[in-house]
C-alpha cells in the first residue's frame, strides 16, 4: 500500500504510472468489447488479450510508408494523445484538456488527408465531421462541471462531496453519444470501422500499417482510457461506483453497436446538434446560478 | 513663443509626429520615383525600418519610468497659443474638414449620390460639433495608453513586415496587372500612406483628429481596393466607401452629441455618465462598421479582389484593428448598464458563430480567411461585451496574436496565389513539394490558430472561460469553436497533400518574401512560445488596470490566476519531442525501399519503381491514376466538403444580416430605455 500511495502522492510518478498504465486498460477494454460483441452476436469470440497480441504484433512487422509527412503526424497524434491524459492525471484546466485532445486528432485527419488516397481523404473528411459533432457538446459538458466548482481545474472534481452523475445526468447521456464516436462505434463509425469491409476500406487509418498502425492503435487505446476515466470521474465518491458506472455505459455503447447500422455523417452531425446537444443545454439550465 | 515651443516638444512628440507625417511623405517620395525601381525599392524599405523602429520607439518613450507602474503618456496643449490666440482646435477642424472634402470629391468624382449623400450629412455633422457646445482650455490632442501601445505595436511590427513583402509581389502583379490598373506609385502613396493614418488613428485622443484619421483609412482603403481598376473592383471599392461612410455618419453623429450635451471632445468625455450612452453606442456602431463585423461584412469580403498586400494590410495590421480598437477603448466604462453590453456582446459572438460557419462553406482561401477575420473580430467584441477582466485580457491578446497570424496567412496565400495562379484550396496541392518554405510558414500560421500554446487558441480558450457567466453567448462560442476547427482542419489537410519524393525540394523565392514571411513565422513561434508569459505579465494587468476597484476582479480572480497558471512547457515540451522522434524515425525509416504507393483497390497505374524514379515515369503518370474499366487511367479525384448543396452562402448571409440588422435595433433601444429608465 505504501507504494501505492507514493505514486498516488507524486504527479510525476502518477503520470509515468497512467502513462503505462492507460494503453493497457484501453486495449483490455476493447478486448471486453470483442468478447462481448461476439457473445451478443452468438459467437464464442477472441480472447480478452487478443488486441494486446494484435498490437504486438503490428511492431513486428515490415515498415512500410507512403512518405515522411505520415509518419511525422502519426506521431504527433500518439504524443498528443498522451500529453492530454498526462494534463488531465496532473488535474489542469478541462478546456485546455479538450484542446490537446482535438489537436491529436486534428494531427490524424492531416495524416490522412496528406496521403493520395481517396479512401483515406473521405475518412479524414468523415473525421472532421465527427470532431465538429461531439466538439459543442464537449465544451458544455466542461462548462457545466465549471458552474458546480467554481473552477476549470479537473482536480477540483476530486474534492467535491457528491457524485457529478447526480446533477448531471443527462450530460452523462451525450457523453456517451460522443464515446460512441470517439470509439467509432456504429451508429456513428462514418470514418474508419473496425470492419475492413465497408465502402471506405479502413477510412482514416488505410494507408498505415505495421508499427505505424501500431502508434495509431496504441493512441486509441490511450483515447479509450481517458474516455473510461471520464466515466469513472462522474461518480469519483467510490472508485467502484465509478467504474460500475463506466461498465454500464460502455455495455450501452456497445449494445447500440451491434443493433444500429452505420448512417451517413451528415446525419450524424444532425443528431448530435439536435439531440445531445440539447439535452447538454438542458441539464446546464438548472446547474445555472 | 519659444518657451511655449519647448514646453509643448518633448522627444515622444517629435517621434509621435514623425511618425504619422513619415509615412504619408515617404509615400508621396515612392509616387514620385515610381518609375526608378531601385530608388523606389530602397525608399519602401527605408518606409518599412521607420514604420517598425519608431513603432516600438514610440512605445518605449512613453512608456513611463515610474517603477510597477505604466504610465500613460499625454499630449497636452492649451486650446488656444501665440499672441493673437491661434486656436489649436481651428488646425484639427481644418484637417478633417480637408479629409471630408477629400471624401466628398471621390463622390462627386465616381458620381455616386449616395456616398456624396453620407459625405454631406458627415460634413454637416462635423461643423455642427465644431460650433456646438463649449470649447476646452486645455486639449489632450494625443494620448498613448496600454491599449494604444498594443496596436501601435501590431501596426509597426506587421505592417512592416507586409510592406517588405510588397516589393516583389507588387514587381511581379504589376506585370500581369489588367487593363487600366492604377500604377505602383499610386499603390504605394496609398499603402505606406496608410500605416501613418492607422498609427494616427491609436494614438489620437480628440475627436476631431480621431475622425479625420478615420476618415482617411476609409479612403485610403477605397483607393487600394480599386487599385487594379476594373468593374468588379469599382463595385466593391465603392462598397467600402459606402459602409465606411456610414459609419463615418454614425461616428460623427455621436460625436456631435457629446458635444451638445457640452460632455467635452476626446475619449475623456466617455465616462459612463447616462448622459453619454447613445454617443457611446453610436460610436461602438461605427466600429463595427469597421470591424467588418455582420450585417456589415459584404465590404471586407469584396475586398478581397485587391492585390494581397492590402487585403494582409487591413486584415491584420490596419483598417479592421481600428473598429475593434474603438469598442475596447469605449466598453470599460459602460460595464454599469448590463444590456448595452450584452448586446455588444452578442452581435461579436453572432458574428464570431456566423463568420465561422460560413467559412466552413468556401472553398476560396481569400474568403476563408476573410471570414475567419470577421469571426475573430466578433470574438473581440465579445470579450469586449462581457465586461470582465478576464475577457478583456483575452480581447487584447486577440487583437495581438490575430495580427500576427493573418498577415503571416495572406502573404503565403498572395505567394501561392502568384505561383499557382488561383486562391482555390482545391488547387493547393503538392504543395510541400512545389513550395516547400511558403508551406512550412503557412502551416506554422495555421497551427498557431489551433495548437494550444499558441496565443490564438489561448484567446479562445479565455474568452470561452469568460463567458461562464453569460449564458447565452455560451452556445454561440462553442458552435462557433467548433466551425474554426472545422474549416482549418480541411485547409491544414489540403496543404499537406503530397506524394513520396526522395529528393529534397528546394523553393525559388526571392530575398525579401523569403524575409518578410520568416520575419513573420518567427514571430508566431516566438510569442507562441511566451504566450503564458506575455499573457500573465502584460495582458492581465492591463485588464487589471482597465477594471480598475470593481469587486468584479475579486470575484473571478481565482478565474484569473488559474489560467496563468497553465503549464504550457508541458504542451510545447510535447510538440518538441514529437518532432525530435518523427525527425529520427524519419531519418531511420524512411527509405526507398519501405515506400508503397497509396491503396487503390490494386489498380494504380504507375509502379513503385516510376514512383521513385521519375526519368523512368515516361508517361507522367501520377500516384493517384488508376487503371478504369477497358484499362482507361484515370485520376482519382477528391475534394473536401463544402455543403455547397445543403448551405447557400447568399441565404445565410441573409439571416445573419437580419438578426445582426435586428440587434442593431436593439442595441437603440437598450439605450433608448437606459436612458428614459435613469
Amino acid at each position: 500500500m505504501t507504494y501505492i500511495n507514493m505514486i498516488i502522492e507524486s504527479p510525476l510518478l502518477r503520470c509515468i504510472a497512467v502513462l503505462i498504465l492507460a494503453p493497457t486498460i484501453g486495449t483490455l477494454l476493447s478486448g471486453f468489447d470483442r468478447k462481448f460483441t461476439a457473445r451478443l452476436q452468438g459467437r464464442v469470440g477472441p480472447s480478452f488479450w487478443q488486441p494486446v497480441y494484435d498490437i504486438l504484433k503490428l511492431f513486428g512487422k515490415q515498415q512500410i510508408l507512403v512518405h515522411r509527412t505520415q509518419l511525422a503526424y502519426a506521431i504527433l497524434h500518439l504524443f498528443f494523445m498522451m500529453l492530454t491524459l498526462v494534463l488531465l492525471v496532473l488535474g489542469q484546466d478541462l478546456l485546455m484538456i479538450l484542446f490537446c485532445q482535438a489537436f491529436s486528432a486534428l494531427c490524424l485527419v492531416i495524416a490522412s488527408m496528406s496521403v493520395r488516397s481517396p479512401y483515406s481523404w473521405i475518412g479524414s473528411q468523415r473525421k472532421i465531421l465527427q470532431m465538429l459533432a461531439y466538439e459543442p457538446t464537449l465544451i458544455l459538458l466542461i462548462l457545466a462541471v465549471y458552474l458546480q466548482n467554481n473552477s476549470f481545474l479537473g482536480f477540483k472534481v476530486l474534492e467535491r462531496d457528491t457524485p457529478l452523475i447526480y446533477s448531471m445526468p443527462l450530460m452523462f447521456i451525450s457523453l456517451l453519444f460522443v464515446i460512441a464516436i470517439e470509439f467509432e462505434k456504429s451508429p456513428f463509425d462514418v470514418a474508419s470501422s473496425h470492419h475492413a469491409h465497408q465502402e471506405i476500406v479502413k477510412g482514416t487509418t488505410l494507408e498505415f500499417s505495421g508499427p505505424f498502425l501500431g502508434l495509431i492503435e496504441v493512441a486509441h487505446a490511450y483515447e479509450m482510457a481517458m474516455f473510461f476515466g471520464l466515466m469513472v470521474a462522474f461518480w469519483h465518491t467510490s472508485i467502484i461506483m465509478g467504474i460500475v458506472l463506466a461498465l454500464i455505459g460502455f455495455i450501452l455503447v456497445l449494445i447500440m453497436d451491434n443493433i444500429c447500422a452505420r448512417l451517413t455523417s451528415w446525419w450524424m452531425v444532425r443528431f448530435m446538434w439536435t439531440i445531445p446537444l440539447t439535452l447538454s443545454l438542458a441539464n446546464l439550465i438548472w446547474l445555472w446560478r | 513663443m519659444e518657451k511655449v515651443i519647448s514646453s509643448l516638444f518633448g522627444m515622444t512628440h517629435w517621434v509621435l509626429l514623425a511618425m504619422v507625417i513619415a509615412p504619408i511623405l515617404l509615400g508621396g517620395l515612392t509616387f514620385l520615383v515610381q518609375k526608378r525601381e531601385k530608388l523606389r525599392t530602397l525608399l519602401i524599405w527605408i518606409s518599412a525600418a521607420i514604420v517598425l523602429a519608431g513603432g516600438i520607439l514610440l512605445v518605449w518613450l512613453s512608456t513611463g519610468n515610474e517603477e510597477g507602474i505604466v504610465q500613460t503618456w499625454q499630449w497636452n496643449v492649451p486650446a488656444s497659443i501665440g499672441k493673437y490666440g491661434f486656436r489649436l482646435d481651428l488646425l484639427s477642424f481644418g484637417l478633417e474638414s480637408f479629409v471630408l472634402l477629400a471624401l466628398l470629391y471621390v463622390g462627386f468624382k465616381i458620381e455616386n449620390g449616395w456616398v456624396v449623400f453620407l459625405g454631406l450629412i458627415q460634413t454637416g455633422l462635423a461643423v455642427a460639433a465644431h460650433f456646438v457646445g463649449e470649447h476646452e482650455d486645455s486639449l489632450v490632442l494625443f494620448r498613448i495608453d496600454n491599449l494604444t501601445r498594443i496596436l501601435i505595436l501590431v501596426t509597426a511590427v506587421v505592417g512592416s513586415a507586409i510592406l517588405i513583402f510588397s516589393i516583389n509581389y507588387m514587381k511581379e502583379h504589376e506585370k500581369h496587372a489588367p487593363e487600366g490598373a492604377g500604377s505602383l506609385g499610386r499603390f504605394y502613396f496609398f499603402f505606406i500612406g496608410f500605416l501613418g493614418f492607422m498609427l494616427g488613428l491609436v494614438t489620437s485622443n480628440n475627436f476631431s483628429l480621431f475622425s479625420t484619421f478615420w476618415e482617411a483609412t476609409t479612403l485610403c482603403s477605397y483607393a487600394l481596393i480599386g487599385q487594379d481598376g476594373g468593374e468588379a473592383r469599382r463595385i466593391n471599392a465603392t462598397r467600402a466607401l459606402l459602409i465606411n461612410s456610414f459609419g463615418g455618419v454614425l461616428m460623427l453623429a455621436g460625436i456631435f452629441l457629446l458635444k451638445v450635451n457640452n460632455c467635452g471632445e476626446d475619449f475623456q468625455s466617455l465616462t459612463g455618465a447616462s448622459v453619454t450612452v447613445l454617443p457611446a453606442m453610436l460610436l461602438c456602431m461605427a466600429a463595427f462598421t469597421k470591424s467588418a463585423l455582420f450585417p456589415f461584412q459584404s465590404w471586407l469580403l469584396g475586398a478581397m479582389v485587391a492585390p494581397t498586400p492590402v487585403s494582409a494590410l487591413l486584415h491584420a495590421a490596419t483598417m479592421v484593428k481600428a473598429g475593434v480598437y474603438l469598442v475596447m477603448r469605449i466598453s470599460p466604462h459602460y460595464s454599469d448598464y448590463k444590456l448595452f453590453m450584452m448586446m455588444i456582446a452578442f452581435t461579436g459572438a453572432l458574428s464570431f458563430a456566423g463568420a465561422a460557419f460560413l467559412a466552413c462553406t468556401q472553398s476560396n482561401a481569400k474568403k476563408v480567411l476573410a471570414y475567419s477575420t470577421i469571426s475573430n473580430l466578433g470574438l473581440v467584441v465579445a470579450c469586449a461585451g462581457i465586461e470582465s477582466p478576464l475577457a478583456y485580457a483575452a480581447g487584447l491578446s486577440i487583437i495581438t496574436f490575430h495580427a500576427v497570424s493573418k498577415g503571416l496567412l495572406f502573404l503565403c496565400v498572395g505567394r501561392i496565389e502568384q505561383k499557382l495562379g488561383s486562391r482555390d484550396i482545391e488547387k493547393m496541392d503538392g504543395m510541400p513539394y512545389k513550395m516547400p518554405f511558403t508551406t512550412m510558414v503557412a502551416m506554422i500560421g495555421m497551427m498557431s490558430m489551433l495548437l494550444p500554446p499558441f496565443g490564438m487558441l489561448l484567446s479562445k480558450w479565455l474568452a470561452i472561460e469568460a463567458t461562464i457567466h453569460s449564458p447565452f453567448l455560451l452556445v454561440f462560442l462553442a458552435t462557433g469553436s467548433a466551425f474554426t476547427v472545422y474549416f482549418w482542419a480541411k485547409w491544414m489537410g489540403h496543404m499537406q497533400i503530397q506524394g513520396y519524393h526522395a529528393d529534397k525540394p528546394v523553393e525559388e523565392i526571392s530575398k525579401s518574401m523569403k524575409f518578410s514571411l520568416g520575419y513573420l513565422a518567427i514571430l508566431v513561434i516566438v510569442t507562441g512560445l511566451l504566450t503564458m508569459m506575455i499573457f500573465r505579465n502584460v495582458f492581465t494587468t492591463m485588464a487589471a488596470e482597465t477594471f480598475p476597484g470593481i469587486d468584479m476582479v475579486a470575484k473571478i480572480n481565482s478565474l484569473y490566476h488559474e489560467q496563468a497558471e497553465f503549464p504550457s512547457y508541458l504542451v510545447l515540451g510535447c510538440l518538441a519531442l514529437g518532432l525530435l522522434f518523427s525527425a529520427i524515425f524519419i531519418a531511420i525509416l524512411v527509405k526507398n525501399k519501405n515506400i508503397r504507393p497509396p491503396y487503390l483497390c490494386g489498380e494504380n497505374a504507375i509502379t513503385i519503381e516510376e514512383e521513385l524514379n521519375p526519368e523512368k515515369n515516361k508517361l507522367g503518370l501520377r500516384s493517384y491514376d488508376f487503371y478504369s474499366a477497358g484499362g482507361k487511367v484515370e485520376h482519382a479525384v477528391f475534394s473536401s466538403y463544402y455543403f455547397q448543396n445543403y448551405i447557400n452562402e447568399n441565404r445565410v448571409s441573409k439571416y445573419l444580416n437580419w438578426i445582426s440588422w435586428l440587434s442593431m435595433i436593439v442595441l437603440l433601444g437598450c439605450v433608448v430605455a437606459a436612458i428614459t429608465i435613469k
